[in-house]
């Protein structure tokens, strides 16, 4: 991990596209029901469009993944907080943004953000990396 | 007392069954593809484990979980924060004790949504040594446009 981190150095962004295929596999490995997640017939049924609803948890891996970028251990993530603000569905072109916020001698903070190409956020974060 | 009062009462403080959990080096191949994770060491497991792992040892189903607050899928249950902590990676082939339940409910009105209830869970992942690798804290967002539904 670099040593010269500063408050409001910006990190390299991060893009991704939405995975469908990605979103059966979790519903097996998660033994998680909810058809919005595979079945498109079911997601138009809602109202809701015609592609599938991203799990929550492949989402937040996305953030996680532009910190691991940063390290050589993955323990070095101490602690990550985020809010769930959109759905991102198959297909979507996300792009994960970042800033250092505070660094001590044994912490650096992040603030991240997971947006969609027409600019909904899909969600707000917020990590500590040990240095 | 409020219904919201009894219900609260009620529901923090709640302990949650637990179990185990074990993550086989198949799941962490298929989950770190599907997440688009880099390349991690031997082994060790994407943080998002945490939560996955506290999901799936935490000994009720997410049907079960969100009824003790009343819910179900027909009140549109969301995901709100997630804060995972991690003390030391997760790693496959290690089967890791699931404790933990319910720490808070609060009760928050808004312009768009209307009324709804943020129920917060606490889980801790303790290795087998007895010490806790990680910590997942959740918080469901219930809906309660049509006021709490009893189950």
């Amino acid at each position: 991990m670099r040593s010269d981190y500063r408050a409001g150095d910006l990190l390299e962004p991060l893009k991704l596209v939405v995975d469908g295929p990605s979103m059966k596999v979790f519903s097996v490995l998660m033994r998680d029901p909810n058809p919005i997640h595979f079945d498109p017939a079911f997601v138009e049924s809602l109202g809701l469009g015609d592609r599938t609803v991203n799990q929550g948890t492949i989402s937040m891996a996305y953030p996680i993944n532009a910190l691991l970028r940063l390290v050589d251990d993955p323990g070095q993530l101490v602690r990550f907080r985020c809010r769930f603000q959109g759905n991102l569905v198959t297909g979507d072109i996300v792009t994960v943004t970042g800033a250092v916020t505070s660094v001590d001698d044994e912490l650096v903070g992040f603030d991240l953000w997971v947006d969609r190409e027409d600019g909904m956020r899909a969600l707000t974060c917020s990590a500590e990396l040990r240095r | 007392m409020s219904e919201f009062e009894q219900l609260r009462e009620r529901v923090v403080g709640v302990q949650f069954p637990g179990g185990t959990f074990v993550v086989e080096e198949y799941e962490r191949w298929l989950s770190h593809d599907a997440m688009q994770s880099p390349a991690l060491p031997d082994s060790v497991l994407h943080p998002v484990w945490i939560l996955l792992g506290a999901l799936r040892g935490m000994g009720m189903t997410i049907d079960e979980l969100t009824a003790i607050a009343d819910a179900g899928a027909h009140d549109g249950t969301m995901f709100g924060e997630t804060e995972l902590e991690q003390h030391r990676p997760l790693r496959t082939s290690v089967e890791y004790t699931v404790r933990g339940g319910v720490t808070d409910l609060v009760r928050k009105q808004s312009q768009r949504a209307g009324r709804m209830d943020l129920m917060t869970f606490r889980l801790e992942l303790v290795e087998p040594s007895g010490e806790v690798a990680a910590v997942s804290q959740q918080t469901f967002i219930f809906p309660r446009r049509h006021g709490i539904h009893a189950q």
